[in-house]
């Protein structure tokens, strides 16, 4: 018997730390350390029927057969500091994570740059501050110059925006060096490279740069690359949990404007709202329909429902299974929470005639 | 009559940068000062039972009759005034500290969570309305004497020793060091010489958790710090783990000790403040201090209890 743990006092849950139930086994988010562990359903049930009792308690419940299992949970939790001992359980209320709310009307938005920057009016960053966007994804599909992309981000100065983003194609006519022109701009947050010969994560090739850069190899000729499900970009912290509980994570109070100036909740989805040229922002956000996608949030989402990483998952609503269904699972995603097990989902012959339908076969 | 919210504030402020997140978001009439603020008088009318303040900061102007709410959170207040070296300095000095205490009293009537008047308590006389509230407070000591420090150390076992009252940032070297709350042990009596500047001792308190606990109107949102098991945070929690952070959690305050801290506050005449606690092992309720213009930030953030949209709603309502 384990001599470091408290067998005789009440255990809680670190109220930080939410369990989350999945068809064949259950994660426990650590919100404030921002890790996740995935633990049996077993531990679930304890952790969400045993509270309050002593381990002692619990090994008696579960039968002393079982006695070595339970007092391995409890290592665990003991070790990675979830729990803790003390008989008034009532002092300790949970989180309340389903009154996620920020004062923007809008939050996020994507502009995406193809052959020329007529279609898009540069008004455009004023309204999306009015609107109390704080992040913008600028993302390049042809090769732009710094002058171009200095002139773009003269639009954004003085307004309350916090972050943006540039993705940019890596050619000849644009060097490393000129990005010095961009410190100026102190709400730019990150440069990604795609197209890049080299893969290097150039973090500090400027100390005085507010922004870091990345690079990768893969070419991104299109928006047709985004939506792709990966374990890498599950996001475990407060906010984002008490988000996804309520709303979209992908889409929720999410603008984008495609290379055409189509006015879309993501330029991956075919449905727009209006030209930008004619179609003022603040008119579309108005719009029900347009805002009919932030609400589904993944316990409404078949398969994600039963995922035991629903809650620090993104999503995608432009690619999925049942082109027809709303609430149908992320093409993209390739994993089974019945099996746990990630496949590849271009493979999966389930998948083909959605692929199809999107025409993803070359991506 | 158009609804005004006046607020004063520094620009760094992270809680009050959120709170005017919400009042933009819900299109607020907002007037904002940032940092040392100096008022300049344009006019004070006082007749016909009418009193009309007419004041300029910043280039702004300032019209009490439309100022509906106002908001106390950062900085200084004081006269706009001209260096002057002549025989009426004085005189100046003077009727300008009238003006301003009148300017501030008219503001604090139509004060909302914080005004300007009751933003620093002496801390010495907190501890004395604890004691009188029945709320337990550590055995505390000022002194100047080693002899007087050694038997409180004797009788206390382990003591902390903090500031008395100042919270301010001490540059060395060119370095800002803030004057944490300190373990003080038998080696560091030693090296005191017989008499000292006045320094605050506490008997150290063997917490369970500690409690950071914003108040607002008679309502409580308070949250657990557990710092106990960290090395770094067990004396003094602000000393962060920025890699393993502590674990704040939401708490709720047991009925009697929300009904004492609520005398405090009425007794302090705050409708708001930063209140710090400890519960310690046997499980007593331990009254440190109350701050009126701490950061509710970082109650609010992790235990998810939205207080900037709160306030936002209290200012506009109002």
């Amino acid at each position: 018997m384990s001599n470091s743990l408290e067998m005789k006092a009440p255990f809680i849950l670190f109220t930080d730390c939410i369990t989350v139930k999945g068809v064949n086994r259950s994660t426990i988010l650590d919100l404030t350390r921002g890790v996740y562990y995935l633990i049996p359903n077993d531990l679930w049930s304890i952790l969400n029927k045993e509270q309050g009792n002593t381990i002692e308690e619990i090994i008696i419940k579960y039968g002393t057969q079982n006695e070595d299992i339970v007092l391995g949970y409890f290592e665990f939790l003991t070790k990675r500091e979830l729990i803790f001992f003390n008989s008034n359980k009532n002092l300790f209320p949970k989180i309340n994570l389903k009154n996620w709310d920020i004062p923007s009307t809008i939050y996020q938005a994507i502009i995406d740059f193809k052959e020329n920057f007529d279609c898009i009016n540069f008004d455009v960053f004023h309204s999306l501050a009015s609107l109390g966007c704080k992040y913008i994804q600028l993302r390049f599909y042809k090769n732009v110059n710094i002058n171009e992309i200095t002139e773009i981000l003269e639009n954004t100065v003085g307004l309350n925006i916090l972050g943006i983003d540039l993705i940019l194609k890596k050619h000849d006519g644009l060097s490393i060096s000129e990005l010095k022109r961009i410190n100026k701009f102190l709400n730019v947050n990150n440069i990604f490279f795609y197209n890049a010969n080299e893969l290097k994560n150039d973090q500090s090739f400027d100390t005085k740069s507010p922004f870091n850069i990345y690079s990768f190899k893969d070419d991104i000729s299109s928006h047709k690359q985004c939506g792709n499900i990966s374990s890498s970009y599950f996001n475990v912290n407060l906010s984002n949990v008490s988000n996804s509980i309520k709303n979209n994570s992908c889409l929720n109070k999410k603008i984008s404007i495609d290379s055409d100036g189509n006015i879309k909740n993501c330029p991956s989805m075919t449905e727009s709202f209006g030209n930008i040229k004619t179609t003022r922002l603040e008119s579309v956000v108005k719009n029900e329909k347009f805002r009919k996608y932030w609400s589904i949030s993944k316990d409404k989402i078949d398969v994600c429902k039963t995922c035991e990483f629903r809650y620090i998952c993104t999503d995608c609503r432009a690619y999925i299974e049942q082109p027809n269904d709303l609430y149908s699972k992320p093409l993209k995603c390739g994993y089974d929470p019945k099996t746990n097990v990630w496949d590849k989902w271009s493979t999966n012959p389930l998948k083909k005639r959605a692929i199809d339908y999107y025409k993803l076969n070359d991506i | 009559m158009n609804k005004k919210i006046l607020i004063i504030t520094d620009d760094a402020d992270d809680s009050s940068n959120l709170v005017i997140n919400w009042l933009l978001y819900f299109k607020a009439d907002f007037i904002r000062l940032n940092g040392k603020v100096d008022f300049e008088v344009i006019s004070i009318t006082i007749e016909n039972s009418r009193i009309k303040l007419l004041l300029k900061s910043q280039s702004t102007i300032i019209n009490l009759d439309e100022i509906s709410v106002f908001w106390y959170r950062r900085g200084n207040i004081s006269m706009l005034t001209d260096e002057m070296d002549n025989p009426f300095v004085n005189y100046c000095k003077i009727e300008n500290n009238a003006l301003l205490e009148f300017i501030i009293t008219k503001l604090d009537e139509k004060q909302m969570v914080n005004g300007y008047s009751h933003t620093d308590i002496n801390k010495c006389q907190q501890l004395e309305l604890a004691i009188k509230t029945n709320l337990k407070i550590p055995n505390t000591l000022i002194t100047t004497s080693k002899k007087n420090l050694t038997s409180f150390l004797d009788t206390n076992k382990t003591i902390i020793t903090k500031s008395i009252h100042a919270q301010i940032p001490i540059e060395i070297a060119g370095i800002s060091n803030f004057l944490y709350t300190s373990d003080f042990n038998t080696t560091d009596v030693s090296n005191c010489s017989d008499y000292f500047f006045p320094t605050k001792f506490q008997t150290k308190i063997e917490k369970l958790f500690e409690l950071r606990i914003f108040y607002l109107d008679r309502k409580f949102y308070a949250m657990a710090i557990f710092s106990q098991t960290n090395s770094r945070t067990k004396t003094d929690f602000r000393n962060y783990d920025r890699k393993d952070p502590n674990r704040n959690i939401p708490f709720k305050l047991p009925k009697q000790i929300k009904s004492k801290l609520t005398t405090i506050m009425k007794k302090l005449k705050l409708a708001s403040g930063s209140i710090d606690m400890i519960v310690d092992k046997d499980g007593e309720y331990i009254f440190l201090e109350v701050n009126p213009i701490g950061q509710f930030g970082m109650v609010s953030i992790p235990c998810n209890y939205g207080i900037e949209n709160i306030i936002a709603k209290k200012l506009i309502e109002y």
